[in-house]
């Protein structure tokens, strides 16, 4: 005999033939403000964290000022790049180097040599741009062109990499996406889970105390929690990119951190089918049996 | 085994968690064909003491056996297997809304994978014993909390099972609907299923003579 017993029943929104507003459609509200919340402050965090620690080689400029016919010339041209500077909003900070140590930066290249001593050393100003970074330099390249002859930018050399952290971002986000994903994904998977139980408990607490463990009906609800977690999943993960939108159109964190969370939101939409089906067996078993089982 | 023994309690006792125990030495015996009413005051541990009984919870001490099976050794499979032996009908009914009153006195049968024809004419017979013939295609939430409690029964009944396990089914009903529970329950009582009706109701475990165990500081006294 069949029966449309998981058809009505409460899905991802509370969509039932019996009620509309219910306590799971709170709490599966109350679950996507969480994500939308965790997303927002922890790419803040992380973009905190990241940023003073110059982790990104993409933020950093050096400038050259060659030196001109007599110091007075150089002294002059670097006076107007330094008030140049001070008024660029993409500028986060920057810092004039000592005679010392671009002398030593020197030498890293050419090695102790004597006979260089009396050679007229360039201006370097070490330059921190604010995101996007990209866009920043390019700003800074043009703003400089139009402001004062014979200067280089340096974004790439090994000159710049000296100043700069060897531990690349990419290492970083190697590192830290899956782990979140994995935070992410089963807290998120835990709450949804939980949620269509908690929402059903009365449902599954009856269907389980009339003995239908490991039954063609249990089968046919471990099936409906799956399909309905995995479906609160991909409304998780859309509702997911649409605050990583939001935080783009505020710029709120760089673009640097947002590709971060959409590699997130890729390993989120692998990742769905096969931990939903752990997870969702597990959960089923041990919540029904820790919440459900008991009739007081 | 003794087939006619269901269930024995020897020294049992239940906690929840790292909480005092809620019941202490409890000793039982039900057998086939008894008729045991469960006294007690409002949160006494009577709906506890089914749990243990259906093996919702397992004791914390002693020993507890359903249907001759140790309830320390069971599985999940076991245990449901053990459930579908036995009838059980709550105080707030616990039927499925979104089903009509036919499928919800259907469902055991259904979980059982019972085939259809027999399923239509055990779901029959049970609508005429709870005189409900004409609200097969009802819901639940269309009914009275007494015809409600009658479907109850109903599905609790329609497999025959050994032990009937009643938690305040007369709770949510008036006096009157109360009585005639209590009669179906006699009648199926009659035909060798055993009953224990757990009830905070003094006038109705005085209105008849069958067993009575009232738990009383978390223990458990026979009374009759």
């Amino acid at each position: 005999m069949r029966i449309n017993l998981f058809k009505y029943h409460r899905d991802i929104f509370g969509f039932s033939k019996i009620k509309f507003w219910n306590k799971f459609f709170v709490s599966i509200f109350a679950i996507i403000i969480w994500l939308c919340l965790l997303s927002i402050f922890s790419t803040i965090i992380l973009e905190k964290t990241l940023n003073p620690l110059k982790f990104s080689s993409n933020s950093s400029a050096i400038i050259e000022i060659h030196p001109e016919n007599t110091i007075e010339k150089t002294r002059m041209k670097t006076e107007v790049v330094l008030e140049f500077l001070k008024t660029q909003k993409y500028i986060s900070d920057f810092e004039k180097l000592e005679e010392e140590k671009i002398r030593s930066l020197i030498n890293t290249f050419t090695g102790q040599n004597e006979k260089l001593l009396g050679i007229p050393l360039p201006v370097l100003i070490l330059v921190n741009v604010n995101p996007p970074y990209d866009s920043s330099l390019q700003s800074l390249k043009l703003g400089l062109s139009q402001k004062v002859n014979n200067i280089y930018l340096d974004t790439e050399t090994e000159l710049l990499k000296r100043f700069l952290n060897p531990i690349s971002l990419t290492k970083y986000i190697s590192m830290l996406v899956p782990a979140l994903a994995l935070v992410l994904l089963s807290t998120t998977l835990f709450l949804i889970i939980y949620a269509i139980l908690f929402s059903n408990k009365s449902f599954i607490s009856t269907l389980v105390l009339l003995g239908i463990y490991k039954t063609a009906l249990y089968k046919e609800l471990s099936k409906w929690l799956f399909f309905n977690s995995a479906k609160s999943c991909i409304i998780a993960a859309v509702l997911f990119l649409i605050t990583l939108f939001i935080i783009y159109i505020f710029k709120i964190v760089s673009i640097d951190m947002l590709f971060l969370y959409f590699d997130l939101i890729l390993y989120f939409l692998l990742s769905i089918p096969i931990l939903t089906a752990i997870l969702g067996v597990i959960f089923l078993r041990k919540l029904t049996k820790k919440y459900f089982y008991a009739n007081e | 085994m003794d087939v006619k023994n269901l269930i024995t309690f020897e020294n049992v006792g239940l906690r929840y968690g790292l909480n005092p125990e809620i019941l202490k030495d409890i000793n039982l015996q039900i057998n086939k064909g008894d008729f045991l009413f469960l006294g007690g005051e409002s949160g006494a541990g009577k709906s506890s003491l089914l749990s243990l009984m259906n093996l919702s919870v397992v004791p914390s001490r002693g020993f507890l056996s359903v249907f001759g099976n140790d309830s320390h050794n069971l599985r999940d499979k076991n245990i449901a297997d053990i459930r579908r032996q036995v009838g059980i009908i709550f105080q707030d009914f616990r039927l499925i809304n979104h089903l009509n009153i036919f499928d919800n006195i259907a469902l055991p049968l259904i979980i059982e994978n019972i085939q259809q024809e027999e399923i239509a004419s055990r779901v029959e017979e049970m609508l005429n014993w709870i005189g409900l013939k004409d609200y097969a295609s009802s819901t639940p939430l269309s009914l009275s909390g007494g015809q409600q409690q009658r479907v109850a029964i109903a599905r609790a009944i329609i497999k025959k099972p050994r032990l009937i396990l009643a938690d305040e089914p007369t709770g949510s009903i008036d006096n009157k609907m109360a009585a005639r529970i209590l009669i179906m329950l006699e009648e199926l009582n009659s035909h060798g299923m055993a009953v224990v009706f757990a009830t905070h109701n003094n006038e109705l475990l005085d209105s008849k003579k069958h067993k009575l165990a009232v738990i009383k500081n978390k223990k458990l006294e026979i009374l009759r």
